[in-house]
């Protein structure tokens, strides 16, 4: 909890949470503008390999692994890159 | 375990922790949720207002769009009524500018429900959500490898700053529209995350 969050009380001004000045220049990473929601783990999968070009992985085809394949593949992903896990399911 | 699948927001009126439900957001059920029912409700509550807020002209179906487009992520915090009280988009493929060389989270866009703000509400619904959303962000950018790095624009409102400072965002340079470089460095992210004992 912040400090802010262990107020009780809910002053007035207390809860500002706007920023907002759009995407960033360098953020023009080309993704499939159709309006399809994407396979969420797919594209986490995607972009962790994207951000660490280094990680050495053995699968070639993401569209051939099921869910249960793709959850594994992040957790191997995650694992080598010392990333904990989160304690909770609720923040 | 992946990402959390709630945030916990406070009730104002109870003073009760509520676990919202984190949603991921498309055109369409940005339009239904947010776009066609945060001002509307608000001028419900309130009535005619004076001014207009800074984010009152976002549209968040079309936020949502482009998330795809820039490979980001648009996500709401789903309370059990079923009302958004917050949503925020974001990428992953920016730059630290406080740690040249390393990549980190972008926070494109972040907003509370209107009626969640105490300037413009005599009693706002519920606290904590945009602090929650933001902390939600940064341990994305943990889970993507980032370290918890996220940047942002604030605007440049007094309060707006106090608040990122508060949460460990340092104050970077100001840009020509007026808002505010802010980031927050692997360092403090981390702290924020032991503070919460969110890791394993």
């Amino acid at each position: 909890m912040t400090q802010r969050q262990e107020n009780p009380s809910c002053s007035k001004g207390d809860s500002l949470r706007s920023a907002g000045n759009g995407w960033p220049d360098d953020s023009a990473r080309a993704y499939d503008a159709s309006g399809i929601p994407q396979d969420e783990l797919g594209k986490e999968i995607e972009t962790l390999k994207a951000l660490h070009p280094d990680l050495q992985l053995e699968f070639r085809d993401l569209n051939s692994l099921d869910r249960t394949g793709k959850l594994l593949l992040l957790e191997q992903m995650r694992d080598m890159l010392g990333i904990r896990k989160p304690a909770r399911s609720a923040i | 375990m992946s990402l959390p699948d709630n945030i916990i927001v406070t009730s104002c009126q109870t003073g009760q922790r509520v676990c919202a439900r984190i949603v991921s957001l498309y055109r369409n059920s940005a339009q239904k949720k947010i776009d066609s029912v945060w001002w509307g409700k608000l001028n419900d509550l309130t009535g005619p207002r004076d001014r207009r807020e800074p984010d009152e002209h976002w549209d968040w179906a079309t936020i949502a769009d482009q998330c795809g487009v820039h490979g980001g992520w648009c996500k709401g915090a789903e309370t059990p009524d079923g009302h958004i009280q917050g949503a925020i988009a974001y990428t992953a493929n920016s730059r630290s500018l406080l740690e040249p060389g390393t990549a980190s989270l972008y926070i494109a866009y972040v907003a509370t429900a209107p009626w969640n703000r105490g300037w413009l509400v005599d009693r706002p619904m519920y606290r904590g959500t945009g602090g929650r959303l933001i902390l939600y962000a940064s341990l994305h950018s943990y889970m993507l490898g980032l370290k918890g790095r996220v940047r942002l624009s604030a605007l440049s409102s007094q309060n707006t700053i106090d608040f990122y400072n508060s949460i460990g965002f340092t104050r970077l340079d100001d840009n020509e529209d007026s808002t505010i470089n802010m980031e927050l460095s692997a360092d403090k992210a981390m702290a924020w995350f032991e503070r919460e004992g969110i890791l394993s």
